[in-house]
């Protein structure tokens, strides 16, 4: 039961980045298919919030596939997949849609404490990659990815009580990201950014949490003349909240959901997302012994 | 595989990571250019600005002992920034500032703001400030022109002077000084290099009077490196920068009178539009506030090659429901369901448009590689440029002529289902500026380079069909004003094939 719990907070409490704090556990594999859906009539172009009545409101939705896999006790794989389809209400901007970039990554963990009440203190190293599927475009007003292939590594530290369920989270990552040719024929750099979050949640008969991230882009431009570009430097602080309910009667399914909002935030739409997500567990096959 | 194992090797991922945060992009750099020729010739290519034949340019100073002193001087005190600042316009004076020019369209190239009331509404005034000037394709165009053919003309007046003159290159005169730039037998009084700094420098100004201080600092250093190199002696310099200043104050003498002042009499359009008859619906403005069209009466500013304007006006576009109308329609509705992504790319890569260089700069950028290829001598190149931005100005001229003769909607206007891919300009379709531009300019380049001909056309139908692709334009727009700018171009061409090259 315990396992199966924490399956579900695998993939419930990853709402903002790839990777929770709760490790897979050798053998399980977690599947989840989400769908999500983003809004924004105002954005930032620099610090300044603006709006722009050729786009009106911009909407992505995206359906993901996310799938985290415990190799051993202390390693798991993770592999997301998005599709996106981002649409303008207003002015005369083509809807773009299509496979948006795989992700594809590790999480091992490199220290354990516990406590004799099963109290936990983890810390975890992740890293991995984002790479574009397709060849979609990256400097129009409306678009649904930069296409640029991301390096990603971060630290997790996570602590758990057992008696009460209570848990937080804190990570911090760094994330590259390469430069991307554009349809106008050259290159362009896509700046890196610096992100860190904080968690707090509670797994009990339901999964809880609250999370605040914040990301901070290390270089770039701001959004020039209308127009968003790859090299725009984006940063946000955003908030959120997950709740997810595993089936009573099909203990192997779950559900969830989750809200975000950013609060402030530099060559971004700030935007609300609502996300509505199912998880199923396979069957557990043991893991790998090393 | 164990813990410590997989432990190390994120923490090596994570410095790699981390040490990869460089954000430079390597772009090739041209390396100095190096005419493979003098071209005495141009002493007898006759300038676009008539008046410059009247421009006089005094004998250089007989004794440059003490020129020569301050060069070798110069030499021999250069520092690294120095030495970066020679490489940089030792690359070509002309094409540099050919890019200066094609940077601030970019930087001004954005559309007067739509003033708001305090609740956000729109007022419907549109604020622009005169120290910027809105740097659309007309108007950049018409200041590529200005810039082209003061350029040149300041040089077919430089050549003459220089073979009047013979004065020799300071390495010349004193063998002990080492150039920091391939020597040339090309005379040196007065530098070709001031000429355009000058002329550039001064037209810029009256253009973009914000961007005053740093239009300066790089004339400045575009002629100081001259001295700096061992290239020329200050007195050639001193003799370049009077002329370039002097043919400068001709173009824009010029500008002041080609009729630009009147081109966005918007009063005048209301009364000059009433009397416009047509068969389908009169475009209107499909932007968010509604915009008044851009530019009205550009079509009757003064063409460079072109004797008047009606030589080149196309006839009417298809009638409203003929079925070369809806046919065009038809393509727009399946293109706004189905287009492939190198159709996409097609349309984003000659788009040229807010925050850009313009289509007519898109078109530099092809001449300059196309001029660094050939070798050009610096008159030779500036001819090109004068005689492609000549031709861009007129097609820009003869396109909005055509316009706001015939004032037709988008497919966005006869059909609301039609999206698009790139932003839509504020003025008629009938018959396609970029149509126009291209065609022109492969005319025009195709004269000057004949081997690439084939290739010119090739880019300008892709770059008529990428305003198919994007939904801009009905492909009758397009179809129209690439014959329309081939015939635009031919006259730049009849022009210069008047001369001896």
């Amino acid at each position: 039961m315990l396992v199966t719990l924490f399956a579900i907070t695998t993939t419930a409490s990853r709402s903002q980045g790839m990777l929770s704090g709760f490790m897979q556990g050798s053998g399980n594999t977690g599947t989840s298919v989400s769908y999500s859906t983003e809004q924004y009539s105002k954005y930032y172009i620099g610090d300044s919030l603006t709006d722009n009545p050729m786009l009106g409101t911009i909407s992505t939705r995206s359906a993901s596939l996310y799938v985290v896999g415990g190799l051993t006790s202390f390693l798991d794989l993770v592999v997301a997949l998005p599709y996106i389809s981002a649409s303008s209400s207003a002015g005369y901007w083509e809807t773009i849609n299509g496979l948006q970039d795989i992700s594809i990554y590790l999480r091992g963990r490199v220290a354990q404490f516990k406590t004799e009440d099963g109290s936990t203190l983890d810390v975890m190293l992740g890293g991995g990659i984002a790479t574009p599927l397709t060849n979609y475009p990256n400097n129009a007003p409306v678009t649904i990815g930069h296409g640029s292939t991301n390096l990603d590594g971060r630290l997790i530290v996570q602590a758990r009580d057992a008696s009460t369920g209570l848990f937080v989270a804190a990570q911090g990552g760094y994330i590259h990201r390469s430069n991307v040719t554009i349809d106008r024929g050259f290159d362009v750099a896509v700046p890196d950014n610096i992100d860190m979050s904080a968690r707090i949640g509670w797994t009990g008969p339901v999964y809880l949490d609250a999370w605040i991230y914040n990301t901070i882009g290390q270089s770039g431009t701001n959004i020039g003349p209308g127009v968003p570009f790859p090299t725009n430097r984006q940063s946000y602080l955003q908030v959120g909240g997950t709740a997810a309910w595993q089936l009573p009667f099909l203990p192997e399914l779950s559900i969830n959901a989750g809200l975000a909002q950013i609060l402030s935030a530099q060559n971004v739409g700030k935007s609300t997302r609502f996300s509505f997500g199912i998880n199923y567990n396979l069957p557990t096959w043991g893991g790998m012994q090393l | 595989m164990n813990m410590k194992t997989i432990s190390l090797s994120l923490a090596a991922l994570i410095l790699l990571v981390v040490a990869g945060c460089d954000k430079t992009i390597d772009v090739t750099q041209p390396g100095e250019y190096i005419p493979s020729a003098n071209d005495e010739l141009a002493t007898a290519w006759a300038p676009f600005l008539a008046d410059t034949n009247a421009l006089v340019v005094p004998a250089p100073p007989a004794d440059v002992t003490a020129e020569l002193a301050t060069v070798k001087a110069a030499v021999a005190g250069r520092t690294s920034e120095q030495n970066a600042a020679i490489a940089y316009w030792s690359s070509s004076a002309l094409m540099r500032w050919n890019e200066i020019a094609c940077g601030l369209v970019a930087k001004y190239n954005v559309a007067p703001y739509a003033e708001r009331n305090a609740d956000g509404t729109f007022t419907g005034q549109f604020i622009s400030d005169p120290n910027k000037p809105f740097t659309n394709p007309p108007y950049a165009s018409r200041m590529y022109a200005l810039l082209s053919i003061a350029n040149y003309d300041g040089l077919i007046k430089a050549w003459q002077v220089k073979y009047k003159y013979n004065r020799a290159a300071p390495y010349t005169l004193d063998p002990s000084i080492s150039p920091a730039v391939a020597k040339s037998t090309l005379p040196s009084y007065p530098s070709e290099d001031a000429v355009i700094a000058a002329s550039a420098r001064d037209l810029l100004t009256f253009l973009f009077p914000l961007e005053k201080d740093y239009l300066a600092q790089k004339a400045k250093e575009c002629m100081d490196v001259r001295v700096w190199a061992g290239a020329n002696l200050p007195s050639d310099i001193a003799a370049g920068d009077s002329l370039g200043h002097a043919v400068a104050q001709l173009a824009i003498a010029y500008s002041k009178t080609d009729g630009m002042s009147k081109a966005n009499d918007q009063a005048r359009w209301k009364v000059k539009e009433a009397t416009i008859t047509t068969t389908y619906p009169h475009w209107t403005s499909q932007e968010i506030p509604a915009r008044p069209p851009m530019l009205p009466f550009f079509g009757e500013v003064k063409m460079w090659n072109v004797p008047n304007v009606e030589a080149v006006r196309p006839g009417p576009p298809p009638e409203f429901g003929s079925a070369q109308w809806n046919k065009d329609m038809d393509e727009m509705r399946d293109l706004t369901k189905n287009r492939t992504r190198e159709q996409v790319r097609i349309a984003n890569f000659w788009e040229d448009g807010s925050g850009t260089y313009c289509p007519p700069g898109h078109w530099n950028l092809i001449a300059c590689n196309d001029i660094r290829a050939a070798k050009f001598s610096t008159v030779r190149a500036a001819r090109v440029l004068a005689y492609l931005n000549s031709a861009e100005h007129d097609a820009a001229v003869s396109c909005w002529d055509t316009k706001y003769t015939y004032v037709t909607p988008r497919p966005r206007q006869v059909d609301p289902s039609v999206t698009m891919s790139a932003g839509l300009p504020n003025f008629p379709g009938y018959t396609s500026g970029h149509s126009n531009y291209s065609a022109a300019a492969a005319t025009v380049l195709g004269h000057f380079f004949p081997a690439n001909a084939a290739s010119y056309t090739a880019m300008a139908k892709e770059a008529a069909d990428s305003r198919v692709y994007s939904r801009i334009h009905v492909r009758t727009d397009c179809e129209v004003g690439v014959t329309q700018g081939n015939a635009i171009g031919a006259y730049a061409v009849q022009r210069a094939m008047k001369e001896r090259e």
